[in-house]
């Protein structure tokens, strides 16, 4: 089909939100408003790692307008909770095991008096030694954070002969590089409200970007049916990961049930800081032997995370990362091994790119490091060793064919920018300003990667009034997952737009699609919808046969209309009454996202997105500060569904990779938390953000919706090692630990300078 | 959290504001635009009974005039009205680059000159402008008003020279029939809304004869005295000779944004750009 021939596929499409968003008109879970509705404010521990000795209630429980003060005796269930494994109380009876772990929730009438109660609340601490350092918690002797030990997952795997092939390159490049915690920084911090059912149950108003997960966890927790909890979790104020994580949910349900009343819970910022999920900090070490040609020989990569004191999702986040140590390149000769570990840090876990920014900034820089090694052209090697369509991955596995990793290299290498770069960097400037450009390929699994079930599950149904509602249970982050949805719903019936309408993020509407992650929900919650849409339409056709008296495969579609080959016409609302009388107006679908051939120790992806991107910069080397000028972005994501969706993914991960290389610095100290809020923690404003160039490189993904794949997270990962290889260009140094912020740039400068 | 039990009082004449400071100093706080107030209010840095809340006599307290020898600036004057007003552009150019470098739009929308002035952070923005500038700064009481050098008024972070019953009304910067060219640079972490981690203003008055403030160098933002004696020098002084002055003048810190060596080295640096860009070096 081209693309003329679609009738929305392809088109830019104003978001369906999109107005309500920006007259301030949509109102998020943390806008509601009940009456009699109830404050609740979370007591956290002060210390990373104590012993709770003893907790004094009595001041607080008799301050004014407390309605009661909860604590782990009050949880009807169990007291634990986890993505992967459930190390995480609820609330906290025993040991506290890092900053903000809660111990109780206060709720009160008013804000004011649930936070002047907390106050009141004396909790005595025997103090524990804190593991601030992975590499030190994993030592023989080293204090335990959970009893269980410190290690929460390892993997090693060796594929051919790597020590000999080391032996026989023409160059070997050993390098470690280290990254830093990153603050998700969406603008709505975690909250919501919790409202008590009338059959003993609760409905929380709260986002979450896997809903039944969350309520799988809730059921447990407050020893209740699944019918008796409902989960309201969209539209929220941005995700990117960070609303995976149980926070708020469970004390929103128990202060409810508990009080009878709505009870609401928002965090400050500040709370979200110390209590929210980060991006994993990676030591990763790095050794490379390749041929006088450029050709890659062997990687070996040994790499050390932090997943802070709960394991979240650090053991995936470890497998994502491990999984991409070879990136798009083919290696014959392979040994990895991969560490994550509990320490009394802030939690990690989920967070746009999963594992992959962190491994792709070190091979990315590696790779650089290894063109001018051989004096070769970046891009040149990169070729040599880019994977093929229909190569497997280093790793053996199988992937799909559309690999459209080597057609964005060629893209970025006829790009302008790359075209021009002398040019580019030859610009008369002030003289201690120096330009640089430089580039980095990265790919991304979609999906949750083999051996984790993943079914989705959508509706297609069509109303008395001849309308469709498609209902999925994704959730809308703020990535306009809806607008795709009904975009591609629209598509596949052949209606216009506003024909459809989609339900999505609450429970006891939806069905169960799975997380809202792993750029997974636009492949498959499309694919799904087709399948529903055109079962739908097979009903629909059938009907009119009869209703018309012709055969059915005769029966067109028409806009609101269905006709037989004789002319004879029905209306679609016809169609719709009729079917919704014999109770087959609703067609569900259920599909999983395809998988590798191999089982293997890591959980390995079948379908991928690749991205290049070309950056510019001009480092001040009087101050050492960076800015990037102009970007060109060169993403396979398959086929594009909706313009302005796609061009706002790439917007959103080249400025939160931005952030990541520059300035976006979470600093600890013995578990304490420095950078408390965006006083001190700096996110890119307007004004550091370049001009951002985009070319989709369509691969057609052949069992993709209309050829598409998923997106989300790639944009994060290329810009930042392009960033640092452009720094590169510019300057000659190198750095080798996120982020480069001007005093890192300026110290390795003057350090150069007095060599 | 802002206190619970705090009173607020809304003045609307700078006779009944100073009437009010006169009965209640002990226990009251001023607030303006707010940017700085707020913000410590909310982390319980003051704990006022009474919050006076002065942005109503902006009437009285909102201009910029020019007199034959100097500008004369309301204290509630924005920064935005100060970056915007042509007779700032024309005059004193550098004044508005500074006001310009303050946080985001909405930070210069509320802030008031007078309210950085108070404010007294070492790494205020306009401070190092109006420092070179040998700004003055006029404080009116329920008796009268007294006028003293910017440099008297600033004592030390957060401290300066207003009593308790005074109110800083008017910046008073005297003008160079010449016209004034200055520079001045700040360093921040990004490009907008950023603390500056060091900063430098540079008024040329002749190809000999300069005046230097540095910002976030020190407890206060200062004059460079020192460096501006030894610029005046015949024959002409070497950079590294007046680097090594730079040096043993600023007393920065090290915090979360920098460390005290990186800002001695910026405090040069700066320097070096600004007499670079002046034509000076």
């Amino acid at each position: 089909m081209n693309m003329s021939d679609y009738l929305l596929i392809g088109k830019k499409t104003p978001r369906l939100d999109g107005r309500d968003k920006v007259t301030g008109q949509q109102r998020y879970m943390t806008d509601l408003k009940f009456p009699d509705m109830l404050v609740g404010r979370v007591l956290r521990g002060k210390y990373p790692h104590a012993i709770i000795t003893k907790v004094d209630y009595s001041l607080a429980e008799a301050a004014d307008g407390v309605a009661c003060i909860l604590t782990a005796k009050d949880i009807p269930g169990v007291n634990s909770f986890g993505l992967e494994i459930p190390d995480q109380q609820v609330l906290c009876d025993q040991k506290v095991r890092c900053l903000g772990d809660p111990i109780a929730l206060v709720i009160a009438s008013t804000w004011e008096q649930a936070t002047h109660a907390l106050g009141l609340v004396k909790v005595d601490y025997q103090r524990l030694t804190v593991l601030d350092d992975p590499e030190k918690a994993i030592e023989q002797g080293a204090d335990l954070v959970h009893d269980k030990g410190n290690i929460l997952r390892h993997n090693q795997a060796v594929k051919g002969d790597p020590e000999a092939a080391f032996e026989k390159a023409y160059l070997v490049v050993e390098n470690t590089y280290e990254t830093h915690f990153q603050e998700h920084a969406f603008l709505e911090t975690e909250g919501g409200i919790g409202v008590p059912l009338t059959n003993g149950g609760v409905k929380i108003y709260c986002p979450a970007q896997n809903g039944y997960h969350l309520r799988d966890q809730l059921t447990k927790i407050l020893n209740l049916p699944e019918e008796k909890v409902i989960i309201v979790s969209s539209p929220m104020g941005g995700g990117f990961g960070g609303k995976y994580d149980i926070d708020v949910h469970a004390l929103l349900a128990l202060g409810a049930i508990k009080t009878q009343k709505p009870v609401m819970i928002h965090l400050t910022r500040e709370e979200s800081f110390t209590a929210g999920v980060k991006r994993q900090p990676a030591k990763i070490r790095m050794r490379t032997g390749v041929e006088k040609d450029g050709r890659f020989l062997a990687q070996e990569v040994s790499l050390i995370c932090d997943t802070g004191a709960y394991a979240s999702f650090g053991r995936a986040i470890l497998s994502v990362a491990l999984e991409n140590c070879c990136g798009v390149y083919s290696f014959p000769h392979l040994k990895f091994e991969g560490d994550c570990v509990y320490t009394n840090n802030s939690i990690t876990g989920a967070f746009r790119g999963f594992g992959n920014n962190q491994m792709h900034f070190a091979l990315e820089s590696q790779i650089d490091i290894i063109a001018k090694e051989l004096d070769m052209d970046p891009i040149l090697l990169r070729e040599r060793n880019c994977l093929q369509p229909g190569a497997r991955h280093s790793h053996g596995n199988l992937v799909a064919s559309s690999l459209g990793a080597v057609k964005t290299l060629e893209a970025a290498k006829n790009s302008p920018l790359w075209q021009k770069r002398q040019s580019f960097k030859n610009v008369p400037l002030l003289p201690w300003v120096k330009r640089g450009i430089g580039v980095a390929i990265c790919q991304q699994g979609m999906g949750l990667g083999k051996g984790i079930p993943e079914d989705t599950s959508a509706s297609v149904e069509i109303s008395e009034e001849g309308k469709y509602i498609v209902t999925v249970g994704f959730e809308e982050l703020g990535q306009g997952v809806a607008t795709s949805m009904a975009m591609i719903a629209a598509e596949a019936l052949h209606v216009d737009l506003d024909q459809i309408k989609v339900v999505f993020g609450d429970t006891s509407r939806v069905l169960d699609a799975g997380p809202t992650t792993a750029s997974r929900c636009t492949y498959l919650g499309g694919n799904v919808i087709i399948k529903a849409a055109q079962e739908l339409k097979e009903r629909m056709s059938h009907l009119g046969a009869e209703l018309l008296g012709a055969p059915s495969q005769e029966i067109v579609f028409s806009r609101g209309k269905i006709r037989s080959s004789h002319g004879d016409e029905l209306d679609i609302k016809d169609i719709g009454i009729q079917l919704c009388q014999r109770g087959l107006a609703k067609v569900t679908a259920t599909l999983s996202m395809p998988e590798t051939d191999i089982e293997y120790d890591l959980g390995l992806h079948f379908l991928h997105g690749y991205l290049t991107q070309v950056v510019g910069v001009e480092v001040n080397i009087l101050t050492g500060k960076t800015d990037v000028i102009i970007t060109e972005v060169f993403p396979d994501a398959g086929k594009v569904i909706n313009p302005l969706g796609y061009e706002g993914q790439v917007d959103g991960g080249t400025v939160m990779g931005i952030g990541y290389a520059l300035m976006e610095d979470f600093k600890t100290s013995q578990g304490q938390i420095l950078t408390k809020n965006f006083q001190t923690y700096l996110i890119p404003t307007v004004t550091d953000i370049p001009e951002i160039k985009i070319t989709p490189i369509e691969v057609l993904e052949e069992s993709g919706p209309f050829g598409a794949k998923g997106m989300g997270e790639i944009t994060s990962v290329a810009v930042t090692p392009a960033i640092i290889n452009a720094i590169t260009d510019a300057t000659g140094i190198r750095i080798f630990d996120l982020p480069a912020t001007p005093e890192k740039v300026y110290q390795l400068l003057k350090k150069r300078k007095a060599e | 959290m802002l206190p619970i039990n705090m009173e607020l009082k809304r003045p609307v004449t700078l006779g009944e504001a100073l009437k009010i400071l006169d009965h209640d100093h002990g226990c009251l706080h001023m607030i303006a635009g707010g940017t700085d107030v707020i913000p410590r209010l909310k982390d319980r840095m003051i704990n006022p009974r009474i919050l006076m809340d002065i942005s109503l006599l902006k009437q009285e307290l909102s201009y910029i005039v020019e007199e034959k020898s100097c500008l004369r600036i309301g204290s509630l004057t924005t920064h935005t009205e100060i970056s915007q007003s042509r007779v700032i552009m024309g005059k004193v150019l550098v004044l508005a680059q500074a006001c310009q470098s303050i946080g985001s739009k909405q930070i210069r929308n509320r802030g008031t000159l007078g309210g950085n002035l108070v404010n007294a952070s070492p790494a205020g923005d306009t401070l190092p402008v109006l420092l070179a500038l040998d700004a003055r700064v006029k404080l009116v009481n329920c008796e009268g008003d007294r006028e003293i050098s910017l440099d008297q008024f600033l004592l030390g972070p957060g401290k300066t020279q207003l009593a308790k019953n005074e109110i800083l009304s008017e910046i008073i910067i005297p003008l160079d029939p010449q016209g004034t060219i200055g520079l001045y640079q700040k360093l921040g972490s990004r490009n907008a809304l950023t603390i500056a981690i060091a900063s430098v203003a540079v008024i040329k008055k002749s190809q000999k004869e300069i005046c230097i403030a540095f910002g976030a160098l020190g407890p206060r933002v200062f004059r460079g005295y020192e460096l501006e004696k030894a610029w005046a020098e015949d024959p002409p002084i070497r950079w590294e000779e007046l680097k090594e002055i730079i040096f043993h003048t600023v007393k920065p810190i090290s915090d979360l944004r920098a460390s005290a060596e990186y800002r001695k080295e910026m405090a040069a640096n700066l320097t070096y750009i600004c007499l670079t860009e002046l034509g000076m070096l």
